[in-house]
């Protein structure tokens, strides 16, 4: 059995200008496949994304630490959600995928656990809870494996972030599949999907009381040198 | 010069509650706490004009008030030297006690206990929003006598009364234990409703005040995640994002309402939808039925639904069943007719009207609803109509009744 991390990018704009109707019933959908994929034991964990416009992406360039506020496309895409599935193979954990309600444009790519874990009961304490996504880009696979190495073998001496939750780091995209709607068809593509600018690497999670908070430990990271991170709150209501 | 006082009092209205919590576990009284974040404040305008802001001001400005929360203390052991002597070691033991590392788990602690002390039930409806409002969202009381149409006096004099209760009655000091945490979190929920209602629609003057919407807005989705998991706060931030949703559909050019019947569906906010939406599903999916979660559901129908005409109303009078069982409310039965209405007439809504009448006599909408039955079902509703109107405080809705007068 191995580990998987489904990641959900969502059209932010077509979600948010949905009929209320159909915003209703896709919320309800989704509720009730996470339900069912818990119940049948290949879900462990998952979250949802608030809106991106409230997130904060931390970068260094040179000598100066940059702090961009989201949205961070111009095309409306985002992280949106990802859930925490046990399967047998990557061709197991795209299936699960593949019923993912999502809407047409959207994707779920499948990406295998390299290390950690996450903490599932984090949902239970107090305080917001925000998502740390490693972000690493490169024009190859292998200079993209290089910069996440890098980024490993850096944060190795950091202070521990505060509140954390877990944190897990993802194999290379190569050994990931991508389900992507297209009108009402679903197709399942292999990796690398490098065409996006900026692919998730890892993600770590940490309960705190803000943003703030999360956006001063990461401007102490060493590692954001090589990429950026992504700080995203969960949607606890 | 009015950068800084810009860039302070922006701190400070975020930080503030959370500081003050620190503060209240620090030195167990509100008042001191508020002491020493004023002081803070002042410190902080006068060093930051000459040194410039610090990195994190909030982190600074929890310093210092900190400090000066300690050295009132001090202070104080002193003065209460001559009727209970402190010994120096004594205060460091209570001193260490108090001085537990700054964990999120203390912060949402502080940030509990001090909603939680400013909405106990024992401090009376009005004294406790009062207080919330003036304590945790860092309202002036000159904002607070605004926003419900009262005295600065009257404002002052509650949060007084407020604060005097909870000084004698020791109730800033302790977190409720878990089991009285549920009843107490309520408690709280039912001054952030009230909060948010006002805000919906004010006794008088203009029908809305969108600062006190938001704000309970941003209560309730402070108390979910303090008390994650528990399906009331989230029916309840789900109510209040469906109303903030519908906010800018509900009154004309001239301040005059529109009833939910005539509003302009495609300008209600979708993100506010979602996020009601959102919060109620995750209140279900905790299980959550209780009276908030019920009326959730209840807007969620109404927010969702086409049109007036096309809502699930057979749904809604279920949700009002189940409703009127948790609280046989007079305005529950009311607002039950109203549903009865529109699945089985006006004739059978009127029927439920009449054991009602009494309860409600001085309540201008059990008029105006009874008009609207009358109207549809072909009788006179003029009687009716000009008792709302009398009944009725608030001006826009009173140009609104005036209307229906005319056109009657």
């Amino acid at each position: 059995m191995s580990e998987f991390m489904l990641i959900v990018t969502e059209d932010e704009r077509a979600h948010e200008s949905e009929d209320p109707k159909a915003m209703a019933a896709l919320i309800e959908k989704r509720a009730a496949f996470a339900e069912g994929a818990r119940q049948s034991g290949v879900l462990a964990d998952a979250g949802r994304f608030r809106p991106s416009r409230e997130g904060k992406r931390v970068r260094r360039q040179g000598g100066r630490v940059d702090v961009i506020d989201g949205p961070f496309t111009d095309d409306g895409r985002a992280l949106a959600a990802y859930y925490y599935v046990r399967a047998d193979s990557a061709e197991a954990a795209a299936k699960i995928a593949a019923d993912c309600p999502v809407l047409p444009g959207d994707d779920v790519d499948v990406r295998s656990i390299m290390k950690g874990s996450v903490d599932v009961d984090k949902d239970s304490k107090p305080g917001k809870i925000f998502a740390l996504g490693v972000l690493g880009s490169a024009e190859t696979e292998e200079g993209w494996v290089a910069t996440m190495d890098r980024i490993d073998a850096d944060s190795q001496g950091m202070s521990p972030l505060p509140g954390r939750c877990g944190g897990v780091r993802l194999m290379p995209p190569k050994t990931g599949r991508r389900v992507a709607t297209d009108g009402g068809r679903r197709a399942i593509f292999d990796g690398p999907f490098l065409e996006s600018k900026e692919v998730i690497g890892g993600v770590m999670f940490a309960r705190m009381t803000s943003i703030e908070e999360a956006v001063r430990w990461a401007t102490d990271a060493p590692f954001i040198t090589h990429g950026a991170l992504e700080i995203r709150e969960l949607w606890r209501s | 010069m009015a950068e800084l006082n810009e860039l302070v009092e922006g701190v400070v209205r975020r930080e503030r509650a959370r500081i003050l919590g620190g503060l209240v576990r620090l030195s167990g009284s509100l008042d001191a706490a508020e002491e020493a974040f004023q002081e803070a404040t002042l410190v902080a305008l006068h060093e930051w004009k000459d040194r410039g802001a610090p990195a994190n001001p909030g982190a600074w400005l929890m310093t210092v008030a900190k400090n000066r929360a300690r050295d009132q203390r001090r202070h104080r052991a002193v003065a209460d030297a001559k009727s209970a002597p402190i010994l120096e070691d004594e205060m460091d033991v209570q001193k260490a006690s108090n001085e537990v590392a700054e964990t999120i788990d203390t912060v949402t602690d502080d940030y509990l206990r001090l909603i939680l002390a400013c909405c106990h039930p024992e401090l009376g409806t009005d004294n406790q929003i009062a207080l919330t409002l003036k304590v945790v969202c860092g309202f002036s009381t000159e904002e607070i006598a605004r926003a419900f149409v009262s005295s600065e006096d009257t404002i002052s004099q509650r949060v007084l009364r407020a604060k005097e209760t909870i000084e004698k009655k020791q109730l800033a000091y302790a977190l409720p234990a878990r089991t009285e945490l549920p009843a107490r979190v309520v408690a709280a929920l039912g001054v952030v409703y009230a909060v948010f209602n006002e805000g919906h629609t004010s006794k008088s003057g203009p029908l809305m005040r969108l600062d006190l919407q938001a704000e309970a807005l941003r209560l309730g989705l402070l108390l979910g995640e303090l008390v994650p998991r528990e399906p009331e706060v989230l029916g309840l931030v789900a109510i209040m994002a469906f109303g903030a949703a519908r906010a800018q559909t509900r009154v004309d050019e001239e301040g005059v309402p529109i009833l939910l019947s005539a509003q302009d569906r495609a300008r209600w906010n979708r993100p506010l939808l979602r996020e009601g939406l959102t919060a109620l599903q995750r209140a279900r999916s905790l299980g959550g039925r209780g009276p908030y979660v019920l009326q959730a559901e209840i807007a969620a129908c109404h927010g969702t639904a086409p049109s007036w005409l096309e809502t699930d109303w057979k749904k809604i009078l279920g949700l009002y069943d189940d409703l009127f069982a948790f609280a046989r409310s007079p305005i529950v039965a009311l607002n039950r007719a109203i549903a009865i209405s529109m699945c089985r007439g006006p004739e059978a809504a009127l029927r439920e009207l009449a054991p009602i009448e009494a309860p409600l006599s001085t309540y201008h909408l059990f008029y105006a609803t009874r008009a609207d039955f009358a109207a549809r079902s072909g009788r006179d509703a003029r009687a009716d109509l000009r008792k709302a109107f009398e009944l009725a405080t608030n001006e826009g809705e009173r140009k609104l009744l005036a209307r229906r007068l005319a056109a009657s």
